[in-house]
């Protein structure tokens, strides 16, 4: 395909666009001033937001193609699904290659993706579109985003993440609307050949990372370096990101220092700078607390929370660790940050403990009860000194578990107040309930400490 | 010949010990299991009789191929799960294709005619705490009280007859989300005693410290570090506060290096990482041994050449390997 001149830099329409709608748009500069404005108070607050659990949110595919190839395959859709639900839940293999000093910074986002089961008017789908264009190629002016256009129509973005993929002219890798604009251009655009992790994914952005930035952007994030060119005086509302001044292309060495933030320098490793695919692999705190904030603020309906603490040795046997010193994380084996005196578990050589005894069929009044040890809190945090990677993961595990259990003590109290629970449900709500306080206690004594 | 190390390429122990090996002048490859079978494949061939082919097993790795009869001594440091391939959508699917490449995997280790640190059928054996009490007791180690239950009665009887002052209480294992210090029980904490009836806890009398030991074994040597626990923000688990710990190396009495070398014979173990407390009346107590256990962070401070023991231990087997085979051969 001589037409495809694939792009060998990273490129992001995401500015213009946002400087178009500020020219064009004044609803959106309200709701632009509006977001940035809880984001502020969110950021004051401490980071205290609503969604403290996982929230779901199911996506929309609109593949709009011209050439065959670019009708891509749905084994490559679902490539990028998986990458977004690992980079949006800190799972991503890589990673581990943050150097140390870094490695406090990064955080689960919380967020997971899955392509919509039912479509706007309640159908079955397969939360994939595909439409035939007589355009050779788009550029960043939402034409792709409307019928009359030789594009598709978005699906209401109160309820759906829309994600088009199509051909890109002009060497953009892709473009995402920040939230407070038009519901008909609600979403992200990415160029075909950066979508996915296969079929016509193409290196250097064949890792699935340009559908990550831009829903960062999508979720009201800036770029790191604060898009004010090669300067100093950008910012990206985030204050976990070092100021840094340009953008960082390719995958650059460590350190790289600019606007006196050495030793360490620029965090291009984050999903918010511009490096190739596989030099981009962690979004900070900061950041995390900036898009559950944009969530709340500006996409209030969107997704919905997941319920019930899921354990993770269900989900395959990579995560399956038992057995060793504390803390036993294996992103911290691999380095970050140290823990001199961990023996971090090993293969338990026998086949991972069946689903179904981990994960019962049965009444939500299952889960309320919790084995001893893990019923008590911890006696100290000095760890969180010795240990602080370990520390901060901590404090967002805990963030989540609590957003769980609000989610389940949420049904009970319903079903309270509707005379629904046996007395057995009651002891159990009233255990859960126990639990839940002591979770919080133990929060606020480790975020108070740590 | 060569050594082998089980590991992530960038475990620090296995760095440590692989840039030892190659300055004693010997051959080692540090093999990461998770990059089975997506990165690297494995082939384990058998003739139909011993005597027309026998068997060969190897891997195929992004550096090259690694015939495994070569290999003449392995370290089984931190093995890691296979990664199953992303590109198979099913969750159950992935699991299969792990457990399958795990089962190949492991039956083919079992199958190698070289020396181990550690076994690693011996090592899944050796690290469970329940055996390693009853080991331990055996060879004439001392040991905490100890009550391993999920009956809440027995649980509050055994908390009773010694006052929950003097008790602490302990998990097996943990996972990634969930796990707890060593604590002594709290006033506050006898009432959820009940929810031990959902797991098993492990309970034992409080042994006071001078300060933690940390005994590092390696075949026949034995490194003894004392962790001045006492000294930290958290007396009751050395873990907790350990980067602000003084350490220095110290010797064991001849009985109680005695007693540990006869428990890791009788676990058989070649390498283990050992936790005791030396108590102010003079006792050592066993608390467990943890056959994968890190060295690094005492190795520093007590300028214990644990590494270079390591090491050594592996080159001489693996040389000794090549010995046995090269009079065969002859
Ligand atoms: N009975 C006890 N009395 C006093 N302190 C104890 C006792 N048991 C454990 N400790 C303290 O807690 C630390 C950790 O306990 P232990 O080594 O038994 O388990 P662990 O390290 O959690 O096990 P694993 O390495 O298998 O995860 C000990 O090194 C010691 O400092
Ligand atoms: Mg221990
Ligand atoms: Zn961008």
């Amino acid at each position: 395909m001589a037409d495809d001149d694939l792009p060998r830099t990273r490129s992001c329409g995401t500015m213009p666009v946002h400087e178009r709608l500020l020219r064009t748009d004044s609803s959106y500069l309200h709701a632009r001033a509006r977001s940035e404005t809880n984001a502020w108070e969110v950021e004051a607050a401490g980071g205290a937001v609503a969604r403290r659990g996982i929230t779901v949110i199911p996506t929309v595919v609109h593949v709009v193609y011209r050439t065959a190839a670019q009708n891509i395959s749905d084994a490559q859709i679902q490539s990028q699904i998986d990458v977004l639900n690992r980079d949006f839940r800190m799972t991503n293999a890589d990673v581990r290659s943050l150097p140390a000093v870094f490695a406090p910074l990064a955080a689960d986002a919380r967020i997971e993706f899955e392509l919509a089961r039912r479509d706007p008017s309640g159908r079955a789908t397969s939360g994939i579109t595909r439409t035939r264009t007589s355009a050779a190629s788009f550029s960043d002016d939402d034409r792709v985003k409307s019928s009359r256009t030789a594009g598709v129509n978005a699906w209401p973005s109160d309820r759906y993440l829309n994600l088009w993929v199509c051909q890109l002219g002009g060497g953009l890798l892709g473009y995402a609307q920040f939230p407070g604009g038009a519901a008909a251009t609600d979403g992200v655009v990415i160029r075909q050949s950066a979508f996915g992790t296969t079929g016509t994914a193409a290196a250097p952005f064949n890792l699935g990372r340009t559908a990550t930035h831009e829903i960062g952007h999508w979720l009201n994030l800036r770029h790191v370096w604060g898009d004010d060119g090669t300067g100093c005086s950008g910012d990206d509302f985030v204050a976990d990101t070092p100021n840094c001044a340009g953008s960082n292309g390719g995958i650059p060495a460590f350190p790289h220092v600019t606007c006196r933030n050495g030793p360490n320098g620029d965090l291009f490793m984050n999903y918010m700078d511009y490096t190739d695919d596989a030099g981009m692999f962690m979004f900070t705190a900061g950041q995390v607390a900036r898009m559950q904030a944009s969530l709340d603020a500006d996409r209030p309906t969107i997704g919905y929370q997941k319920a019930g603490p899921k354990f993770k040795i269900a989900d395959d046997p990579i995560t399956l660790k038992f057995r060793d010193d504390i803390p036993k994380l294996q992103i911290l084996d691999q380095g970050i940050p140290k823990l001199p005196a961990a023996d971090i578990p090993r293969i338990p050589i026998r086949r991972p403990i069946p689903e179904i005894l981990i994960n019962p069929v049965g009444p939500v009044a299952g889960r309320a009860a919790t084995p001893f040890v893990l019923s008590t809190p911890h006696h100290s945090q000095a760890w969180s000194r010795s240990f602080p990677g370990a520390f901060q993961q901590q404090l967002a595990q805990l963030a989540e578990q609590i957003g769980q259990y609000e989610q389940v003590l949420g049904q009970y109290q319903q079903a309270h107040a509707a005379g629904q629970l046996a007395p057995a449900d009651v002891e159990a709500f009233g255990q859960l309930s126990a639990a839940y306080g002591q979770l919080v206690e133990e929060y606020q004594r480790l975020a108070a400490g740590g | 010949m060569t050594v082998l190390i089980l590991a992530p390429e960038t475990d620090e122990h296995a760095l440590a010990v692989a840039g030892r090996l190659r300055d004693l002048g010997g051959e080692v490859t540090i093999v990461d299991l998770a990059d089975f079978p997506q990165r690297a494949s494995l082939s384990a061939s058998y003739a139909c009789c011993a005597d027309c082919g026998g068997r060969g097993f190897a891997l195929e790795l992004e550096r090259g191929r690694l015939d495994l009869g070569e290999v003449g001594a392995v370290w089984w440091r931190r093995p890691q799960w296979p990664e199953p391939s992303p590109q198979i959508a099913d969750d159950g699917h992935r699991l299969f294709a792990a457990n399958e490449a795990q089962e190949a995997l492991s039956g083919m280790w079992h199958s190698l005619d070289a020396f181990w640190i550690n076994d690693p059928a011996r090592d899944q054996v050796a690290h469970r705490k329940a055996f390693q009490l009853s080991v331990a007791q055996d060879v004439g180690l001392r040991i905490p009280h100890t009550l391993i239950t999920n009956d809440p009665v027995r649980a509050r009887a055994f908390v009773d007859q010694r006052g929950y002052r003097a008790v602490i209480y302990k998990s097996f294992s943990a996972t990634e989300r969930d796990w707890r210090e060593t604590r002594l029980l709290r006033p506050e904490e006898l009432e959820l005693l009940d929810n031990v009836k959902y797991a098993p806890v492990i309970f034992q009398e409080y042994v006071e410290a001078v300060y933690d030991l940390r005994v590092t074994v390696v075949g026949e040597e034995l490194y003894a570090v004392a962790i001045h626990s006492q000294e930290t923000d958290y007396k009751v688990d050395f873990r907790m506060d350990v980067a602000r710990a003084r350490m220095e190396a110290v010797e064991l009495p001849a009985e109680v290096q005695r007693g540990l070398s006869a428990l890791m014979a009788r676990l058989g173990l070649v390498y283990g990482a050992i936790d005791m407390r030396l108590t102010p009346d003079g006792r050592h107590v066993f608390l467990e041994v943890n056959p994968a256990g890190q060295w690094l962070f005492v190795e520093e401070p007590s300028g214990q050449p644990i590494a270079d023991a390591m090491a050594r231990l592996l080159h001489a087997r693996d040389r000794a390997r090549r010995d046995v085979r090269a009079v065969a051969v002859r």
